[in-house]
């Protein structure tokens, strides 16, 4: 079986500034994959690329072998691909549970008037989207403040509550654009922890845009690296750590 | 009475059978409330019992450890064991490695039954230390998936293999329970023991039997009761409370979906019974002063105006007082506004008696409670006696009582004031034959020492060992000078010390919620708990506080000087019992340079190495606070 997401090619383009320059890569499933680099690297205009947000310039981007690179990006949802966003992107006075419920909204296919009524397959329906989402509230262990609004949770928390929102659309393929940005450090180990049970236990493929080196080296299977648009790296953690173009576009060039 | 030959397990068989289909255990999960009824349990045990039986080689007199949160599982495993005549010890799950070593080593079993990653991963590191343990059983296998390792088992797999072992009509349980015997030993429970090492406990089937029976026939439970099971099951109350309590009267038993979500989970059961630690009780009022603080002024003075009345009724049924039938009617009326929604707030709405074990509550904890209308019930008990033996009585309560003895069990007072009991429940001896308990006629001391009033209340003044005796010769009860300045929602906790010294002084930790909503509302800003201890307006606050509470106190009877712990007193660092008791011999020798400087002269206080090595070796200095006179 080929590779998860393929990406070819890539060019994305804001008038004269581009924002990506000619990358290419490959995600094999079930693997965690991130993709780091400097500031304006490009990173989250990557993601916006998959999840749908953006349309590339030029090149194309394949999920399970299908073409995605135009399609709309609550098609993509439903193919298999969830993301959790940088900035959060909760309902603040809306519950963790509701926010959670929501987020699964366009996998619902009851109407209006069953829905409304609670009858036949509805009912059913609310009964099986309620037990996914009770399963991510347990894996990411929100028991205590499911009926809390997001709003009033602190930081920390908030994080984790965008990351079930996009978990709890089961996804084959997650983006999860810094989950840990903000955090101190026990609230990291607890985030890294949670990806690797989405990666052993939910055998899903994560994508990860992350600062933190330690945690990339230490999580990655698969590193892409990004800098001014161009995918100066791609490979191995051991692979990226030697790369000399890596370490510059890093640490900088020793004056001669 | 019990008749002797009655056991759990042969109670749980009569119970499948009398009530097949209806509920009696409830655990949340994935959010919802699924229930196990008595069928259900009698079915699980007998599969458990096969397998271990025919797959482990378990036999008459063999010891199960368990170790893991409040579960279903954990009660299957111990009838399980105890159906076949073995006996049940159940550990703290919150032990460290080495303590579990202690425990392990000390009972002997051979077979564990946990519940997850977290303990399978503390055993297998001290696998080495002990050799007795040859299978390791969990029930939570989430993380698990990697672990290859001859000792461990899946929980659901052992059930399965019972069922495939089992054969239809075969009536495996109901012959293998016959063959119990009241006398057997059903449990090992360690003593929360304040000094030294735990002790293991054994309880016999009637013991526990007769400890519940005694409670029962003081507070009638209804087979439709609910009850929520929360703290450590290792722990004798809780033990009696959820296993055979629920066994012997049909009541139904609620398991919180974690910890850290009891206190929702406490009002969507809104049990009729329950039992806790003074530490959970003020920990409620504690959150309940805080939001009082946060409410509106008109929500503020509603309760302002009728708490009054509350408290009159409270002290006038805490002393055994009359009251007016004016302040009854106020207070009616005051009930059907403010202290049925606080009450239900609290979840504590349906709740017919909530009993205090372990310690004693300060008396405006209770008032508090007594004054919305929740039966708080002080007792008074031990491992060694299955619990309680002694219980406030609904209609005859003594503020700082310990209430009246069960029917079934004696009480004398010893010459130097030792409190002597006899009852059916008195343990048969300690798991280790070098632990020779004292054979004193049928009667056994806890190490307490009090007095009786004329009409059967039983006072506890302090732990015999504990009482402080001041320079002047003066007998002195330090937990009645810590309660007092419990009291202040301020302070969580307290110790005092004193022995052969011209005054007394404590070490205070200051609570954390409380201050935590007081900050937000100051805008002080803090990062933990040791910042804010050192916070000077937290010190001016704590100061007069103190000062305020001891005003009440004889002369000879007030702290003078104190200092609040920059960290919070802790379990694991062997300052507390696993039941949040304070073990005041290691807290004297942790804090030895720290309590002696407090006799110095100097306002300065040094805290001992151990404690600073965290601070990169510099010597710490606390300032130590004084008690305006």
């Amino acid at each position: 079986m080929g590779p998860i997401l393929e990406v070819k090619g890539l060019h994305l383009q804001f008038g004269g500034v581009k924002a990506l320059d000619d990358v290419s890569y490959h995600i094999e499933k079930g693997e965690i994959f991130s993709l780091i680099g400097p500031n304006g690297a490009g990173k989250t205009s990557m993601l916006n690329c998959i999840s749908g947000l953006y349309q590339p310039t030029d090149g194309s981007i394949l999920f399970k072998g299908q073409e995605i690179t135009h399609m709309k990006p609550y098609k993509r949802t439903t193919l298999g691909i969830a993301r959790a966003f940088q900035n959060i992107a909760l309902f603040a006075h809306m519950s963790v549970l509701d926010n959670l419920k929501l987020g699964r909204h366009t996998l619902m296919n009851s109407g209006m008037i069953s829905g409304g009524l609670y009858v036949g397959k509805a009912s059913k329906e609310e009964i099986d989207h309620r037990r996914e989402v009770e399963e991510v509230i347990e894996f990411l262990e929100l028991q205590d403040i499911r009926h809390t609004p997001v709003g009033k949770l602190p930081y920390g928390l908030q994080k984790r509550v965008e990351v079930g929102r996009a978990l709890a659309l089961g996804p084959e393929l997650i983006l999860l654009d810094e989950p840990m940005a903000g955090m101190n450090s026990s609230e990291k180990d607890m985030m890294a922890r949670m990806i690797l049970d989405m990666h052993e236990v939910k055998g899903m493929t994560v994508v990860l845009i992350e600062h933190d080196l330690g945690i990339v080296m230490n999580l990655s299977h698969h590193i892409a690296v990004l800098d001014f648009g161009k995918q100066i790296g791609f490979g191995t953690p051991e692979e990226i750590q030697k790369n000399p173009a890596v370490i510059k576009a890093y640490i900088g060039e020793e004056a001669i | 009475m019990v008749s002797s030959e009655k056991t759990l397990p042969k109670l749980l068989a009569e119970q499948a059978v009398a009530k097949e289909n209806e509920v009696a255990l409830r655990q949340k999960h994935l959010g919802i409330w699924n229930e196990i009824t008595w069928g259900d349990y009698y079915k699980t045990v007998e599969l458990l019992a096969i397998a271990l039986s025919e797959e482990y080689d378990f036999n008459r007199g063999d010891k199960l450890a368990i170790i893991g949160e409040n579960r279903p599982q954990w009660l299957f495993s111990q009838l399980a064991a105890q159906a076949l005549g073995g006996i049940s010890v159940g550990i703290y799950q919150e032990s460290l490695p080495e303590q579990l070593v202690y425990y392990l080593n000390d009972c002997e079993a051979r077979i564990v039954i946990v519940e997850d990653q977290e303990q399978v991963d503390k055993l297998l590191e001290i696998e080495a230390q002990i050799p007795l343990v040859k299978h390791i059983i969990s029930y939570n296998q989430q993380g698990m998936r990697n672990y290859k390792h001859p000792k461990l088992a899946d929980f659901d797999e052992v059930v399965a293999t019972g069922k495939s072992l089992s054969k239809e009509e075969s009536n495996f349980l109901r012959k293998v329970v016959e063959r119990t015997l009241g006398n057997d030993t059903a449990i090992i429970a360690y003593s929360a023991s304040t000094t030294g090492n735990p002790k293991g406990v054994m309880l016999s089937h009637s013991n526990l039997l007769a400890a519940a029976a005694g409670l029962e026939a003081v507070d009638k439970v209804e087979k439709k009761d609910d009850y929520l099971s929360f703290l450590p099951l290792a722990w004798i109350h809780e033990q009696v409370m959820s296993i055979t309590m629920p066994l012997m009267t049909g009541m139904v038993t609620n398991f919180p979906e974690k910890p850290h979500t009891v206190l929702a989970d406490l009002r969507e059961i809104g049990p009729q019974t329950l039992l806790a630690p003074p530490r959970v009780y003020q920990s409620i009022l504690s959150n309940f002063t805080t939001r009082m603080q946060g409410a509106s002024r008109f929500n503020r003075k509603i309760y302002q105006t009728f708490k009054k009345y509350g408290d009159k009724v409270a002290k006038a049924k805490l002393n055994h007082q009359p009251i007016s039938s004016g302040d009854k009617f106020m207070y009616m009326l005051g009930d059907l506004l403010v202290f049925s929604a606080i009450r239900d707030h609290i979840g504590l709405a349906r709740i017919k008696r909530a009993y205090v074990a372990g310690a004693t509550l300060e008396t405006e904890a209770l008032t508090f409670f007594h004054s919305i209308g929740v039966n708080v019930k002080q007792t008074y008990g031990g491992t060694e006696l299955a619990g309680i033996a002694f219980v406030h009585r609904d209609e005859d309560i003594r503020v700082e009582s310990a209430g009246t003895s069960l029917p079934g069990t004696e009480v004398k007072i010893g010459e130097d004031g030792e409190i002597f009991i006899k009852n059916q429940a008195i343990f048969s001896g300690y798991s280790k034959v070098s632990e020779v308990a004292e054979d004193n006629d049928g009667w056994i001391s806890l190490g307490d020492s009090g007095r009786m009033d004329d009409n059967g209340h039983l006072f506890i003044s302090d732990r015999k060992e504990d009482i402080i005796t001041a320079v002047n010769g003066e007998r002195i009860y330090p937990s009645m000078i810590e309660n007092r300045l419990k009291a202040s929602p301020y302070i969580q906790e307290a110790v005092c010390f004193g022995n052969n010294k011209p005054y007394l002084t404590a070490l205070l930790n200051i609570d954390m919620n409380m201050f935590g909503s007081w900050a937000n509302k100051n805008r002080i800003v803090y990062t933990d708990y040791s910042d804010l201890s050192r916070n000077s307006e937290v010190r001016k606050l704590i100061e007069d506080e103190v000062s305020k509470l001891m005003s009440h106190l004889p002369e000879g009877s007030r702290v003078k000087k104190f200092v609040i712990l920059p960290k919070q007193l802790n379990a694991n660092d062997g300052e507390m019992t696993r039941t949040l008791k304070i073990r005041r011999k290691t807290l004297n020798e942790t804090y030895n340079t720290l309590i002696e400087d407090l006799y110095s002269g100097t306002s300065e206080v040094e805290l001992a190495d151990a404690l600073a090595a965290g601070e990169r070796g510099k010597p710490v200095k606390e300032l130590s606070l004084q008690v305006s006179q």
